[in-house]
């Protein structure tokens, strides 16, 4: 995760881009894995998958590097086990938002990540 | 959207008013029976069945047409001892009657194209037998409230040529009548629920839809769902679906099931004991289907459609300095499946119904749900609220049957960036095309939605027969399902429906636990 955080941070538009790209593609798993938790809201957790996948398919396609490893054992329980992955987003919308400027389709998968940043964020509660 | 049954109903309560209406200018009203008489031998001209196929008319139609035209050509000699029709102020009624006829054959063209291809599943179920009685019978009803009309004409005649010919327009009509609904008796009364079919256009809620239109809103977004999982399964459709439009179209649809599944927890909130257990259990099974759903999104997550315009891999990204100059380099143009769209719309109409008018799915928010008494109102009723909701799971079946031909369909562009070993050379590219067994992958979660799904719609009819709602729609699609799948299990529900039972043999989706680690 560090990787991508680097990623989203470049200056190199097309860093970040894969960067986000790999990140709503995290984002889109976790939020799958624990959707039918117990302590989950079922409904915010497909929400945020729904949005990652949506702002993901708005993005162009990473040419290289490798989608990040996930063990379900990793994510951790509780509320703030979600934080990570939800910061994750938050910094994802704001790089996409950067680059979006001028961007109908950018500026949309920014929006897109911003819905999934606060659905994951909210699936476990406060 | 109207039904069959509610034109022809339409049609003979407007007749019934005509005969009871003394006319005030009987040339036109003769007219206007006459236009009537013809409209109504419309959707008894059924010999164009689908495609080359001829389908035979009934001898009971041939007579019922036979009459029909008999009393015709006695009211048109009728006509010709009346004076002209004066230009006084039309009465409405008959015309309205030839409208509702009119519009009954629109419903049944509007089921199959210019060449006579079936455009909807349901165009089948009107190419047999019973189904052509089923219209027989509803129009020889309509020649019986036609001879209402004539013989209140004959009565009002003071010319005896007139009157008599007025008495030979009833007396063919009441054959004609008499006939049609004696020889019909095996009609199929199932067809009465087909409505006009919807072209698959993108619909939006809006936030100034009232609460009250979600019933008949989702009646017709699924009838557009089915009709795009009818043009998927026949190559009927110029725009294919691409991944991700099948991963969202899955997730909307999971998350339909959900607030669905909300809907009538709230609602059994305000319901006695009994009653509301059944609904309770409607939310279970809608549950199931929302995970069946969720399951095959899921089974998308290392598996990008590189043909989707979304994630083409050349455009470049618009550098800082193009953007600085003004100069954007547009990234492709998203043109997401109608379908897609629609499976969207539908999610945001179930949870108007459960959070108000303003209730988006990105809110992200946990807004506090209406009151069920609130949500039974705009439903009208628990029956009409579960026949409702029935709809989601009955077009959600077909999709999931049209689903993995559309993942065939989409073979070509598919790439992933998982396989067992890394090519020499091939290091720094990232994706490549999938494999035979990935692609299977994709197709298998939706043979579990199948049951899921039927499970639903057993639930939920079982919700609407508690509450004495029949659900006439659930018949023609038993029968538009079994056409569809041939024995692909929906077969037995036709009969359970029948029968008042719920005998929908649902299998739970199996649920493979695996002990190790879950790579996600």
């Amino acid at each position: 995760m560090n990787a991508l955080d680097d990623n989203l941070a470049s200056r190199d538009p097309s860093t970040v881009l894969a960067g986000a790209w790999d990140a709503l593609d995290l984002g889109a798993r976790v939020a799958d894995a624990i959707t039918w938790e117990e302590t989950s809201d079922e409904l915010l957790a497909l929400t945020a998958a729904q949005e990652c996948s949506a702002a993901r398919a708005l993005l162009p396609l990473p040419g290289t590097g490798r989608p990040v490893p996930l063990e379900a054992s990793e994510i951790q329980a509780g509320p703030g086990g979600l934080a990570p992955y939800a910061g994750l987003l938050e910094r994802t919308y704001r790089a996409l938002a950067g680059l979006a400027e001028q961007d109908v389709q950018l500026s949309e998968a920014a929006e897109h990540a911003a819905a999934a940043a606060r659905s994951l964020a909210a699936v476990r509660g406060q | 959207m109207a039904t069959l049954d509610e034109l022809f109903d339409a049609a003979g309560a407007r007749l019934r008013t005509a005969a009871g209406t003394p006319s005030s200018d009987r040339s036109a009203s003769a007219r206007d029976l006459d236009l009537f008489l013809s409209a109504l031998t419309e959707p008894l001209d059924l010999r164009d069945g689908l495609g080359t196929e001829d389908v035979p008319r009934s001898p009971v139609t041939n007579d019922l047409v036979y009459h029909l035209r008999r009393a015709s050509d006695a009211l048109r000699s009728a006509q010709r001892l009346l004076p002209s029709p004066g230009g006084g102020p039309a009465e409405g009624n008959l015309p309205e009657a030839s409208a509702a006829v009119h519009a009954v054959r629109d419903v049944i063209e509007s089921h199959r194209g210019p060449d006579r291809v079936p455009l909807s599943a349901y165009a089948y179920a009107l190419t047999t037998g019973p189904a052509h009685h089923y219209l027989t019978r509803r129009c020889a009803e309509l020649a019986w409230g036609a001879t209402q009309v004539a013989s209140a004409l004959a009565r009002d005649s003071l010319d005896p040529s007139a009157a008599a010919a007025f008495g030979d327009v009833h007396r063919f009509l009441s054959e004609a009548s008499v006939f049609g609904r004696e020889g019909t008796r095996d009609a199929d009364a199932a067809i009465g629920a087909l409505s006009l079919t919807l072209p698959v256009a993108p619909v939006q809620a809006r936030s100034t839809d009232r609460t009250r239109d979600v019933p008949a809103n989702l009646a017709e977004d699924c009838d557009r769902l089915s009709r795009a999982a009818f043009e998927t399964l026949h190559h009927r459709s110029d725009h294919r679906m691409s991944g991700s439009d099948l991963q969202q179209l899955a997730r909307w649809t999971a998350i339909q099931r959900l607030l669905a599944g909300r809907v009538l927890l709230r609602a059994a909130e305000e319901l006695p004991d009994e009653a509301a257990a059944a609904l309770r259990d409607s939310a279970g099974a809608l549950r199931g289907s929302a995970q069946a759903w969720q399951k095959s999104a899921t089974a998308w997550h290392r598996i990008v459609d590189i043909a989707d315009p979304r994630s083409h891999p050349k455009l470049p990204p618009p550098s800082y300095e193009i953007v600085r100059r003004g100069e954007v380099v547009r990234l492709p143009q998203v043109v997401p499946h109608p379908a897609t769209v629609i499976a969207h719309t539908a999610a945001v109409r179930v949870g108007q119904l459960l959070y108000g008018p303003e209730w988006r799915p990105e809110t992200a928010t946990r807004p506090e749900p209406r009151a069920g008494s609130e949500v039974l109102a705009d439903a009208r009723g628990t029956g009409a609220l579960a026949s409702a909701l029935y709809r989601l799971p009955a077009a959600g079946w077909q999709l999931a049957l049209a689903a993995p031909q559309a993942v065939s369909l989409a073979r070509g562009g598919l790439v992933t960036d998982v396989f067992e070993q890394q090519a020499p050379g091939r290091e720094n590219h990232r994706f490549r095309p999938v494999n035979p067994y990935q692609l299977e992958a994709l197709s298998h979660p939706y043979k579990a939605v199948l049951p899921a799904e039927q499970a639903s719609a057993a639930s939920l009819l079982e919700v609407a027969g508690q509450a004495g709602v029949s659900v006439p729609r659930a018949l023609l699609d038993a029968a538009a399902h079994r056409t569809l799948a041939a024995g692909q299990g929906w077969g037995q529900a036709r009969k359970a429906v029948r029968s008042g039972q719920s005998g929908f043999q649902a299998q739970q989706p199996q649920v493979r636990a695996r002990q190790r680690p879950r790579s996600l």
